[in-house]
């Protein structure tokens, strides 16, 4: 070949290699970056899902209009859809109008003899629209408002209605004429009670009727079972009768109240009487305005201070109710003047004095929302059943209808991570419940339990696995002869791949229900273990020489594989006879009734036990790496000044080793805490915190899989289930983070070998 | 460098092998990698409180020879010995023979300086930890007349608490003798101590030979002839696993009885 084409060779082969280095550069890069993106574009997304759970609410304003029809307003109402509103006036008018112009649609004239007023009113059913209204003559009329839905040509048409379920003859309350001040009632069940209080007397006239559906139609009649005039203690303000039927509340403006238990609708009973504005001293508090939270069993007391309380009865140990303030909210600064509850949730609006509207979540402990809407003080408010607006009427006789985007107000900080006092719980706690039967049920979404139960599962599987695969790696990376290594790591790798499903499942439905039956054979078998391996090592240096030298160097422990089986056994053996002598034949009752432990039949033994061998494998095999690279110059180093193996192994191997060990248990705690399908199986999924060794659990992972089907796209409790996820992502993320950050600085100080 | 024209000074006495007190005695020793016979039939005396030299070609069996001697053969798996080995009399390959009292009376240093990831302190102290002192005053002592004995110690009796690892690689293997010899060996057993070294550490290195002799039997393997001609006061020439010629150095280097010796030396081959 010429030298010019020997030139052209070499140039070609250049250019050939520039193109090899630019394409491996650039495609090894972009690899890189795509996986850093992909990460960053997860936890984005995580975060997208989760942040609209800690946004507030939306408040804009809609229309603003003078008041249509004339008399003062007793009571407000909007429609579904915004569309239609009523007033129900103080001159026994409806009124139904536009709700985002005022246009009058229609005014309805209540059935009631000329001059009546109507004087108070009490919402009986929000879905139904049913309404005590009270008279000015002593008598109360029972009526139902609805908003019929029709579409012509695909537009929706709101056609109001107005009836009487029970007749157009109001019922006499007060037999002395006198106008009510306060009706309450309540419908649960076949059961109806309305109570009226006339005006300026301390008494409550009580009515219990019992609803009779007719057979072949739609008409309900009442029939009274019960009618009593209580006599109070004090001339009331409010009279309310809570959700369940179970309990009427008198209360005045000075916070006294007087409770009355109606389980016995013959004879209500004097409960209780408390003052709930306990005077500290400063200033003079009073009550302005009072209802109940949705299901009827929280109080809502607004002050005039514009500081409102919720109060609800608690079961104590001797099944007797006290009567607690749970928490307070002392956002708004003007007297609360009205307030209303949302339909679906345990949220409300309060308006003041000084025309500002705030939204609430009671449980959430949350203000999402406070705007002022109006000039002049609010007099009443109404919110829409989905509560995506309010309706609101100021003293100068101006409508206000705002618009509210309020998708998340249930959760908060204190929700997620605090005790908090539930209705009907005996004390604040922390506790998940997502979804139950009844509707009228409010979500529990504390994920401290999980966050518990996810490093509780995680703690008893490391208790059980690191020292296992620790000594494990000792013994195989430094002791053991290398051909039996050569079996014995891949073999222990290999487990590595094994399905967690078959490990759950196997933990789940075999040892679960093993351990429960023969509970001594493990505790036996913890102690025969170490015990007979000790003796048999004893026995084994006592041995003639002859035949000690016959197991080459490093095969020792395969002597040991029949002891460990005797041992098994053993422990097996003595099962019963130990159950009956120790533990009066059943270990998991005596410990029940004994020991005062608890006894799950899937709980965190199970657990450490399954998800421990899943985590051994992957924490064997970095730690057995780790202590086999311990540079051999420095094992011979040791050994030469005389040190035994043993010494080796602790003086100088161990602490080389040790950034090695370190990361080998990190991941694998990083592992067991992001495990998902043996926590599934094998823990009972019970969110309970509770730090006991026989109580089961539920993990972060294992909620996620389980609520994940259930979860409506978008809900709260979807996105709850996503800061779930994100939790446990901080959680895998910070183990891996500190083992990297640990491994750094011990490689850095044992580093250069 | 006075010291080592001390050294040569000090060689140009008459030594004769056959009146030194015997420290080791070799006989019919034979050792086999598997089925590879390694070394064959060595048969020698060491004496006490000298230098004695190994020297021949890389793979002639003087290291393995060496490792013998504090029995780090036995942690190879496929290796065999036929023969005895006496240290003062008493054979070690015997059964009863507990192999970490055997290394704490022979030490040895590596090739490749090895201190532990621990300080300067915690290394010297090491051995003697391992014999189960932990007196405090006792160690301090004891690590600083090792730390003198090795002629490291004005060097860091300020950083006793720093790491080892981040010291000179000469200052490192003088470390290493200074932990084998904190524990007061019999005999002190060095495998290529300078291969790894620059010059001037190496010089420090044979300076520090020539006083431990007073005190040590010293075995030295090594492939510079030019140090085993300084450093050593008899010296063995092996070839292939026999043992060619064994005499005191100036002997071996002036007046090679064997022809292979003499190629060996004069640079011939190896």
């Amino acid at each position: 070949m010429s030298s010019t084409a020997l030139q052209m060779q070499s140039a070609r082969r250049e250019r050939m290699r520039g193109y090899k280095d630019f394409i491996a550069k650039y495609a090894i890069g972009i690899g890189g970056m795509a996986v850093i993106g992909a990460v960053l574009l997860m936890m984005f997304f995580f975060f997208y899902q989760v942040a609209p759970l800690f946004s507030s609410a939306t408040m804009e304003k809609v229309a603003t209009y003078d008041r249509p029809g004339q008399s003062k307003t007793v009571m407000l109402a909007v429609d579904e859809y915004q569309d239609t509103a009523l007033r129900i006036t103080e001159d026994a008018k409806i009124v139904f109008f536009k709700a985002k112009t005022g246009e009058l649609v229609e005014t309805i004239s209540l059935p009631v003899a000329e001059g009546v007023a109507v004087s108070s009113y009490h919402v009986l059913d929000d879905a139904d629209g049913q309404v005590a209204l009270g008279l000015s003559n002593g008598q109360l009329l029972l009526a139902e408002y609805g908003f019929a839905v029709s579409y012509v040509d695909g537009v929706r048409q709101i056609k109001p209605r107005f009836s009487y379920p029970l007749g157009e003859a109001p019922m006499v309350m007060d037999a002395q004429g006198r106008a009510l001040a306060h009706v309450s009632g309540r419908a649960s069940g076949d059961t109806m009670v309305l109570v009226g209080s006339p005006k300026g007397a301390p008494v409550v006239e009580f009515r219990a009727f019992e609803l009779k559906k007719a057979m072949f139609s739609d008409e309900v009649s009442l029939e009274q079972v019960a009618a009593n005039q209580v006599p109070l203690a004090f001339v009331p303000e409010w009279v309310k009768v809570d959700g369940m039927n179970d309990w009427f509340y008198a209360i005045d403006s000075t916070g006294d109240m007087q409770v009355f238990s109606i389980r016995n609708v013959d004879a209500p009973k004097d409960y209780a009487r408390l003052n709930t504005l306990p005077v500290d001293g400063k200033e003079k508090r009073q009550l302005t305005s009072v209802n109940f939270l949705l299901g009827g069993i929280s109080l809502l007391l607004g002050e005039e201070s514009g500081k409102l309380t919720q109060w609800f009865p608690v079961r104590d140990a001797n099944n007797q109710f006290t009567f607690q303030a749970v928490r307070d909210f002392d956002e708004q600064s003007a007297a609360i003047t009205d307030m209303a509850v949302e339909q679906r949730r345990k949220g409300f609006v309060l308006s003041d004095a000084s025309g500002h509207v705030g939204v609430y979540h009671a449980t959430a402990h949350r203000v999402v929302g406070l705007e002022q809407v109006a000039q002049s003080a609010i007099t009443n408010i109404a919110m829409t059943p989905r509560a995506d607006g309010f309706l609101a009427e100021d003293q100068q006789g101006k409508m206000h209808l705002w618009s509210l985007e309020n998708e998340h107000p249930e959760v908060s900080f204190e929700v997620l991570w605090q005790k908090v006092w539930y209705e009907g719980y005996a004390k604040p706690d922390y506790i998940w419940q997502s979804s139950s039967s009844a509707s009228d049920f409010e979500p529990k979404f504390s994920l401290a339990p999980l966050a518990f139960g996810t490093l509780k599962a995680a703690f008893y599987a490391m208790l059980f696995a690191v020292p296992i695969a620790i000594m494990a790696a000792m013994f195989a990376g430094f002791f053991m002869a290398p051909k039996m290594r050569q079996a014995v790591k891949p073999t222990i790798e290999l487990l590595e791949a094994l399905p967690t499903v078959i490990l759950g499942f196997l933990a789940g439905l075999w040892l679960a229900p093993y351990l429960e039956k023969h509970m001594p054979s493990f505790f036996l078998l913890v102690l025969l273990m170490p015990l007979m391996v000790f003796i048999f090592g004893y026995l084994w240096s006592r041995f003639p020489e002859a035949i000690r030298n016959r197991v080459p160097d490093g095969w020792q422990a395969a002597l040991l594989i029949p002891v460990l089986l005797l041992s098994v056994l053993i422990a097996v053996w003595l099962d019963d006879p130990v159950e009956h002598l120790l533990f009066a034949g059943d270990m998991p009752m005596w410990l029940t009734n004994v020991a005062g432990i608890d006894y799950d039949q899937r709980n965190a033994l199970v657990v450490g036990i399954a998800m421990g061998l899943a985590v051994i494998p992957i924490i064997f095999s970095i730690a057995e790496d780790a202590i086999y690279n311990v540079p051999r110059h420095q094992v011979n180093g040791s050994l030469a000044l005389g040190a035994t193996p043993w010494q080796t192994m602790v003086g100088v191997v161990l602490p080389t080793a040790s950034p090695g060990l370190f990361s080998a248990t990190m991941i694998g705690l990083g592992r067991a805490v992001g495990e998902t399908m043996i926590v599934l199986m094998a823990t009972g999924n019970t969110a309970v915190m509770d730090i006991d060794i026989f109580n089961g659990l539920r993990t972060l992972s294992a909620n996620i899989a389980v609520e994940m089907p259930e979860s409506e796209v978008g809900s709260t409790h979807y996105r709850v289930l996503f800061l779930a996820a994100l939790v446990l992502f901080m959680f895998t993320f910070f183990f891996n983070t500190i083992a990297e950050t640990v491994r750094q600085r011990m490689l850095k100080r044992y580093g250069a070998l | 460098m006075s010291s080592v024209n001390v050294v040569l000074d000090h060689k140009s006495r008459q030594l004769d092998l056959a009146s030194e007190p015997v420290a080791i005695e070799v006989k019919d020793w034979n050792l086999y990698y598997g089925q590879k016979k390694a070394l064959n039939n060595i048969n020698m005396l060491l004496p006490e409180k000298r230098v004695t030299a190994f020297i021949g070609p890389s793979g002639c069996g003087k290291s393995t020879l060496l490792r013998c001697f504090n029995r780090m053969n036995d942690l190879v798996d496929s290796v065999r010995t036929e023969g005895s080995i006496r240290l003062h009399g008493h054979n070690i390959m015997d059964k009863s023979q507990n192999v970490s009292i055997l290394r704490r009376k022979v030490g040895m240093v590596f090739q490749k300086p090895n201190p532990f990831p621990k300080s300067i302190f915690e290394n010297v102290a090491y051995g003697l930890r391992l014999a189960g002192e932990n007196n405090r005053k006792v160690l301090e002592e004891k690590v600083e007349w090792a730390l003198k004995g090795a002629g490291l110690w004005n060097e860091v009796k300020d950083r006793l608490q720093e790491n080892a690892m981040g010291m000179s690689g000469g200052q490192q293997q003088r470390l290493v003798i200074a932990r084998a010899i904190a524990i007061e060996p019999e005999v002190l057993l060095l495998d290529e101590p300078t291969s790894a070294l620059d010059p001037i550490s190496t010089l420090s290195i044979e300076e520090l030979i020539f006083e431990l002799k007073e005190k040590f039997t010293i075995l030295i393997v090594t492939h510079n002839m030019q140090q085993a001609a300084r450093v050593s006061d008899y010296t063995a020439f092996m070839y292939m696993g026999d043992l060619i010629e064994y005499t005191d150095t100036d002997t071996l280097f002036t007046n090679p009885s064997q022809k292979q010796t003499e190629d060996y030396i004069t640079g011939r081959f190896g």
